[in-house]
């Protein structure tokens, strides 16, 4: 009776947690992500161990053979000599394919599949399209590739006395091999195609201009991962350059690349200060509102009011807003400036900001 | 179209990012509540999720392709989280000293009276030995002899501390269950 008991607690639990998800929080991946080693090339190794594997079963049949077939041993250096061959011819298509994109690696799998005496009746047996149509497309494009068709008519593997011969398990087993072999040089090509897997070069928007000793504020895109040259990994970063300087941003973005981000920040030769209220009213202090500075050229002042109105206007560094906007005297409260100039190397600026007007009526 | 494991499995081997990312994203989930199941509050849970994956991504190697690829890195998240537990030395066995005796009948009949939340809180609040075993048995199917093997325990230890998780959470299944 407990026993019956004690397992219905135990049901009860399997069932509710058995298919338990929940979902992380985003930091982890972020986490993770650092940890993780960097990508390595594997083109060279896996062209490499594609064509090991190759030759590695090809001596496995001729093993069988030779198991099978006892008076054949004189032939072995015959054969073997002929593996060299198909190895030889099989780096020439590898050639090819590597130079011309259009000149797809069917030609490259299907010789693999060829070279290891697999005949279209297992191909038929294992009933999946995609490996029939390799084959198929192999025996299309066979008479057009000189190398290729030459090392078919050579080779005495592709005869078809070893699919008599050898056993259906080991036939099968090397098939399942081969398959595994080319299906993975398949994959591989497609993803190659499907997704760029470099890191992508992003630019983080245009140069931003800046006088010495003024700040400047550095937004990452979307994405998490944030390592900055700084060394700082927020998405948001101030920096304060003494020398004009690359930033750069290493991030994983949306779709999970792994970007670098950059960004040029040029430091020049200039300043501007532009205040943040002034008062009118006639006292001989802070009447006029003026951007100061030096190194302006190209200079412009526009001062707007809190509804967007446009009060002032001016392109010289001297000439300030006097408080006034059609002859009249303007309210006190918030302005919005924009300073736009470029400096002696001929680089845009551009400051805005707000600023009070007050005290307009004390005389 | 989704992609397939084998595909996702063949991009992570050559430390393509997208490819990781998207393993993540399709099994974080599963192996984020074998993580909570397994300790006692959401930061240890990120603790154990984050190895978990790390490792997965450096063992993907040794990955045969038999079998479930979902069982395989669920495994690994057991594993690690197991790991965790004793080298942090989390882990310490439990003993009760209150008697064996039946605490009376249990009457759930309804097991959709009780949330997922509901059941994984009970199973967070069992003392570490009991919760450690009582996951390993009952959820993850694991036989008594492999769980004495992984946490370098005796067999008849680790069914008495099954015991003990069973009849403890039978009271908290009996007490929520007068409450609701």
């Amino acid at each position: 009776m407990t026993e019956k008991q004690n397992n219905s607690i135990g049901d009860l639990f399997r069932e509710k947690l058995s298919g338990y998800r929940a979902e992380p929080p985003e930091s982890v991946w972020g986490n993770i992500r650092t940890q993780l080693p960097k990508q390595i090339s594997y083109g060279k190794i896996a062209l490499y161990s594609v064509v090991t594997a190759v030759v590695i079963t090809a001596i496995i049949v001729f093993l069988f053979e030779l198991n099978s077939e006892q008076n054949q041993s004189e032939s072995i250096n015959v054969q073997s000599s002929e593996i060299v061959k198909t190895e030889q011819s099989k780096a020439n298509v590898d050639h090819i394919v590597d130079k011309t994109d259009d000149d797809n690696p069917i030609v490259e799998i299907s010789q693999n599949t060829q070279k290891v005496t697999l005949g279209n009746e297992r191909v038929n047996k294992k009933s999946e399209t995609k490996q029939i149509e390799k084959v198929e497309t192999f025996e299309k494009q066979s008479p057009t590739e000189n190398s290729i068709s030459t090392t078919d008519n050579e080779n005495p593997i592709i005869s078809g006395d070893t699919t008599e011969q050898t056993s259906k398990f080991a036939n099968d087993k090397l098939w399942e091999t081969v398959m595994k072999i080319v299906d993975k040089e398949f994959a591989d090509k497609e993803n190659e195609e499907n997704c760029n897997t470099q890191i992508t070069n992003i630019t983080l928007g245009p140069e931003k201009n800046v006088c010495y000793g003024e700040e400047v504020v550095l937004c990452a895109p979307g994405g998490s991962g944030f390592l900055w040259n700084t060394e700082e990994t927020d998405a948001t970063i101030v920096v304060m350059p003494e020398e004009t300087t690359v930033y750069t941003l290493n991030y994983v973005d949306l779709d999970g690349r792994t970007c670098r981000g950059s960004i040029k920040v040029n430091v020049n030769e200039c300043s501007v200060f532009v205040p943040n209220a002034f008062s009118p009213n006639g006292d001989g202090k802070n009447e006029i509102f003026k951007a100061q500075g030096k190194g302006m050229l190209d200079f412009r002042l526009i001062v707007f009011s809190r509804w967007g109105e446009q009060v002032f206007e001016s392109s010289d560094p001297d000439h300030g807003w006097d408080g006034t906007f059609r002859g009249r005297k303007s309210p006190k409260g918030i302005y919005i400036y924009t300073v736009t100039f470029r400096d002696e190397n001929g680089y845009p600026h551009k400051k805005y900001g707000s600023f009070s007007l007050v005290d307009f009526d004390r005389r | 179209m989704e992609i397939s494991d084998k595909k996702i499995v063949d991009g992570c081997r050559k430390g393509k990012a997208r490819f990781q990312r998207i393993l993540y994203d399709r099994y974080s989930p599963a192996l984020f509540g074998i993580c909570l199941r397994y300790t006692k509050n959401e930061m240890e849970a990120k603790d154990v999720l984050q190895d978990s994956f790390i490792r997965i991504f450096s063992k993907l190697e040794q990955y045969r392709g038999d079998g479930s690829f979902e069982g395989w890195l669920k495994r690994i998240a057991v594993t690690t989280a197991l790991n965790y537990l004793t080298q942090t030395k989390r882990f310490r066995l439990m003993d009760d000293i209150e008697s064996h005796s039946d605490s009376g009948a249990l009457k759930v009949e309804d097991n959709d009276a009780f949330s997922q939340e509901d059941i994984l809180r009970m199973i967070r609040e069992l003392p570490v030995g009991y919760q450690t075993v009582f996951n390993l048995y009952e959820v993850e199917g694991y036989p008594h002899q492999e769980i004495a093997n992984i946490l370098n325990i005796s067999e008849s230890t680790s069914k008495t501390q099954l015991f003990q998780a069973r009849r403890r959470l039978r009271k908290k299944i009996e007490k929520l269950f007068d409450e609701n």
